[in-house]
């Protein structure tokens, strides 16, 4: 653990863009804390403000919301929906395909053309099918974009397990009377999860963006329930008169979207066992 | 000496996909008809070129893969019948080496972990009693017992070859197949592998089937030799049989081509023709017909199977007999 | 008759720098090739041979840099030439051909297109004349109904016929030197005759000298008139191939060639095997790096670096023959 940690400190880009994703997590765990305002609360009164004018760091929106309150908690809507996205993604994706891969035959027929139909479906059609069912939550914001990406994790895993799975330790471990189970959770698994977070963490940044995207064209969460996706949607209204209104949530998203790829690729770094030394 | 390995018309059929119905491709014959005897103790040499179906028939004794006919019998008893309890029994019998000793093993786990699959999987031992006997095994193939807390990566190819040696040992099997053991190492290693083999051979006692393209390795290990060309196997004889008196046309040609040390520049090959490829394979006839030197019209339209012409010699060649 | 050798390599250093530390790959490797001769460069992975090819077309791949050294093509320094000049000798005068024919061939174009390409960028030839010299060369190397096949692709060639092709267009400017970089060491080896047979007629045929690398001493023999012999970044040994094969003097030589078993002659139990490891190309020992695997060493061969010497025709890097040498190389 403590060389893992060291390792992750000398690949700098991963550090920083680690740290960052870190203090994402942290704002949206503790949202509720350190948020200056009620993100919710309305303020006729003070609408409009300008950022760095007052109380409000950001200004505030056409409600007189505290705008960096919003965000914060919008930080909270888009990581939730960026990991329960991608955990569908990973178990309705990539699951079935380690099988599919690994057995071939049947298994593989059968998964993987479902996984071709659901990649013929276009992803908005998707989406507004999945929202239009279970109405505007967060659940469905994140079973849609789940769905979008669940043929993206099968592929990805499947042809990688394939390949793994025509390796010498793998046939090794039959000729040692392993039963098929074991080899997928000892030999296959550990050396397709690599791929898979890589695979992951860039989803996740694109599952925020995805979300911002649904929430603009009014299919994302319920309003007042603060997302960027929704905080820009509003801000275009007032673009004219007010364009820090869409500057922030947009900043917001960059650095989110970012910090998630760049950690992603470190973290391939981290996971490849040529780095590792023994003892470990 | 007891026969240990006996296989009896193994046959692997390899049909094209199923799409491409329109097409006429035919079934790929990997490995056609392949009979063969291995003695307990004894070292088997197969030996053929890319494409003769030499590492299928390894694989099929093993049961990796299943064949389209045929049966394997190992000490009497029919492989191709044996349920899981007895398969696994088997697996414990019957192991493999490999020939790229770096897809061979797990990056991701230690040698330790890598080795012990075997006694996990057979519940052996407890963790003590693992690491003394694995650091037993190492010092035996010649390596330092403290390797074991190492990654795959960490090692060159000839010492990771050692170690695949090792785990094919781990369970102490009657039977081992090596398949191109050696050929992705280099010249100066190679030696040191192949005399590690056979040390251990004597010490363990183990029968071996060694599976290799090149003759010269097969001359030194070998107590006795089959050739292989096309999935069928076209010559059997004991090792000092084959190499002095060969008698089909493709053994001769290839112990022709064989690399060899020569003072004076010179390139032979006149033996043989064209390519494996270059011609579908003969429904009737003869197997190597495309490239052989010495055929006859009836070669074309005759298959030739394997005939015995003294001294445990058999030869699948009528021009030979 | 032209006293200047076609190819001269003077002191050649190339370094790679790597974070770890500093790769020596070749060290001081130098050595001629007359015109029209074959000549083998053996030596197992990590030996510098390959890297020793590339600086000779000054292709050496970063983190790579060649320190020292001057590579004389016919007498002028190919590091003093400009791109474009080195551009029109890379395929025109030397050809290099690698192991894998496959690699080597571009999936999706035509194989007769690509050789005639060859001849196209450097002769400036029309595509349909460029072409017919294609299908004639083709036929040349043995490629039976060349017609029909220069239109195929490389993947509808088995890799005996790649092979060729590859040699096709390497021989389409009549180079005066053909690179071939383990030419036969994928292929089975009743192919590997016949491609070995190709090259000796290309030989004959056009003159062109040829500088075969190999790990493979006993393919070496059969095709080279003279080898070279590298371990470790440097040249440990070069002689004709009958003195070097018949009367090996480098330990490493002798111990390589009593390793690998015969055909011939009775068969042992046990092969004689050189013990140990080649060297770490970041952790190469001072002294000759072969000690730490000689069965003659001595003290001195741990402390100083043993000199290249001179016997007559042939060269030594070993201090066992010093009082035999007529002069050193380096």
């Amino acid at each position: 653990m403590k060389k893992a940690l060291y390792r992750l400190t000398a690949n700098k880009l991963a550090f920083i863009s680690g740290v960052i994703v870190l203090l994402l997590v942290l704002s949206a765990v503790l949202a509720p804390i350190i948020s200056p305002f009620n993100p919710l609360k309305d303020d006729i009164g003070n609408r409009f403000l300008k950022p760095f004018t007052s109380d409000h760091i950001l200004g505030t929106d056409e409600m007189g919301r505290d705008i960096l309150s919003r965000i914060i908690f919008g930080g909270r809507v888009s990581l939730l929906v960026g990991l329960e996205s991608v955990l569908f993604a990973f178990f309705a994706g990539s699951i079935p395909a380690i099988f599919a891969g690994f057995f071939g035959g049947k298994t593989e027929f059968v998964v993987m053309r479902f996984v071709d139909i659901l990649f013929a479906i276009p992803s908005l059609i998707l989406a507004l099918s999945i929202v239009g069912l279970l109405g505007r939550s967060m659940v469905a914001v994140s079973i849609a974009i789940g769905l979008a990406y669940t043929p993206v994790f099968a592929r990805v895993t499947y042809s990688s397990v394939v390949a793994i799975r025509n390796q010498g330790y793998v046939e090794a471990a039959r000729a040692l009377g392993t039963n098929p189970l074991k080899i997928i959770a000892r030999d296959i698994f550990p050396n397709v999860l690599p791929l898979i977070l890589v695979q992951a963490t860039a989803s996740i940044s694109w599952a925020i963006l995805a979300e911002a995207g649904l929430g603009f064209i009014g299919l994302g969460v319920n309003p007042p329930t603060p997302s960027w996706g929704l905080m820009l949607s509003s801000a275009r209204t007032y673009i004219m008169e007010e364009p820090s209104m869409s500057i922030s949530p947009g900043i917001a998203i960059l650095i989110t979207v970012f910090a998630f790829n760049l950690f992603g690729d470190g973290l391939r770094d981290l996971l490849d066992p040529r780095a590792w030394q023994a003892g470990e | 000496m007891a026969t240990l390995i006996e296989t009896v018309s193994l046959t692997k059929f390899y049909k094209p996909s199923q799409i491409w119905i329109l097409s006429d491709l035919k079934s790929v014959k990997a490995v056609d008809n392949v009979s063969f005897k291995i003695e307990e103790g004894q070292i088997y040499g197969l030996v053929g070129e890319s494409g003769c179906g030499k590492t299928t028939v390894g694989r099929l004794i093993l049961r990796l893969i299943e064949p389209t006919a045929g049966q394997v019998w190992f000490d009497g008893k029919n492989v191709m019948e044996f349920k899981s309890a007895e398969m696994k029994e088997y697996r414990r019998n019957a192991q493999i080496i490999f020939q790229n000793p770096f897809s061979s093993m797990n990056p991701r786990r230690t040698i330790f972990d890598s080795l012990s699959v075997g006694f996990d999987n057979y519940g052996m031992g407890s963790r003590t009693e693992r690491k003394q006997w694995l650091e037993e095994l190492m010092q035996r193939v010649g390596l330092e017992p403290d390797f074991l807390a190492r990654y795959p990566h960490q090692f060159s190819g000839g010492q990771l070859q050692r170690i695949v040696v090792a785990r094919a040992l781990s369970l102490k099997p009657r039977f081992i197949v090596a398949d191109e053991p050696v050929a992705s190492l280099d010249v100066s290693i190679q030696a040191q592998i192949l005399n590690l083999i056979r040390v251990l051979q004597e010490e363990y006692k183990f029968t071996l089937l060694f599976i290799s393209h090149d003759l010269r390795v097969i001359r030194h290990m070998s107590d006795s030799v089959g050739v292989m060309y096309m999935g069928s196997l076209v010559e059997k004889a004991s090792k000092d049989e084959l190499f002095s008196r060969p008698k089909h046309p493709y053994t001769q040609a290839l112990l022709d081509a064989a690399p060899r040390i020569e003072l004076k520049p010179q390139v032979r090959g006149d033996l043989i023709q064209g390519e494996v490829w270059d011609k579908a394979p003969l429904d009737k006839g003869c197997v190597f017909y495309y490239r052989c030197t010495k055929r006859v019209d009836e070669c074309m339209t005759t298959p030739q199977t394997l005939q015995e012409i003294g001294n445990d010699h058999q030869v699948a060649c009528m021009r030979a007999v | 008759m032209n006293d200047i050798p076609l190819l001269e390599v003077k002191n050649l250093k190339v370094y790679f720098y790597l974070r770890d530390g500093v790769v020596k790959a070749v060290e001081g490797a130098s050595f001629k090739i007359q015109r029209g001769e074959i000549v083998g460069l053996a030596g197992e992975s990590g030996c510098g041979k390959s890297v020793t090819t590339q600086a000779i077309l000054r292709l050496v791949p970063a983190p790579g840099k060649v320190e020292e050294g001057e590579i004389l093509l016919n007498g002028k320094n190919i590091f003093e030439f400009s791109t474009e000049e080195m551009r029109n000798i890379r395929g025109g005068k030397i050809a290099i051909i690698f192991q894998n024919a496959l690699a080597a061939l571009n999936p999706v174009i035509s194989v007769g297109e690509q050789i005639a390409d060859v001849y196209r960028d450097h002769k400036g030839v029309g595509k349909k004349k460029s072409l017919l010299q294609a299908v004639d060369m083709m036929r040349r190397v043995g490629i039976k109904m060349p017609e029909e096949r220069a239109k195929q692709y490389a993947h509808e060639f088995s890799g005996g016929m790649q092979q060729r092709a590859v040699i096709a267009a390497s021989l389409m400017c009549t180079p005066d030197l053909i690179i071939a970089d383990e030419p036969t060491t994928a292929l089975d080896v009743t192919i590997q005759m016949q491609i070995l047979a190709l090259l000796k007629h290309a030989q004959e045929t056009y003159g062109t000298a040829i500088l075969y690398i190999s790990h493979d001493l006993a393919t070496v023999s059969r095709i080279c008139e003279r080898v070279i012999i590298m371990y470790a970044g440097e040249i440990v040994e070069s002689a004709r191939t009958s003195e070097l094969y018949g009367d090996p003097l480098h330990p490493y030589t002798q111990g390589l060639l009593s390793s690998i078993p015969t055909l011939e002659g009775g068969t042992e139990r046990y092969l004689k095997a050189i013990e140990g490891q080649p060297p770490k190309p970041t952790e190469y020992p001072t002294g000759c790096r072969f000690a730490p695997r000689c069965s003659f060493v001595e003290e001195r061969c741990r402390i100083e670096r043993p000199r290249l010497l001179n016997i007559g025709e042939r060269m030594v890097r070993c201090i066992r023959y010093e009082d035999r040498s007529n002069g050193n190389f380096d």
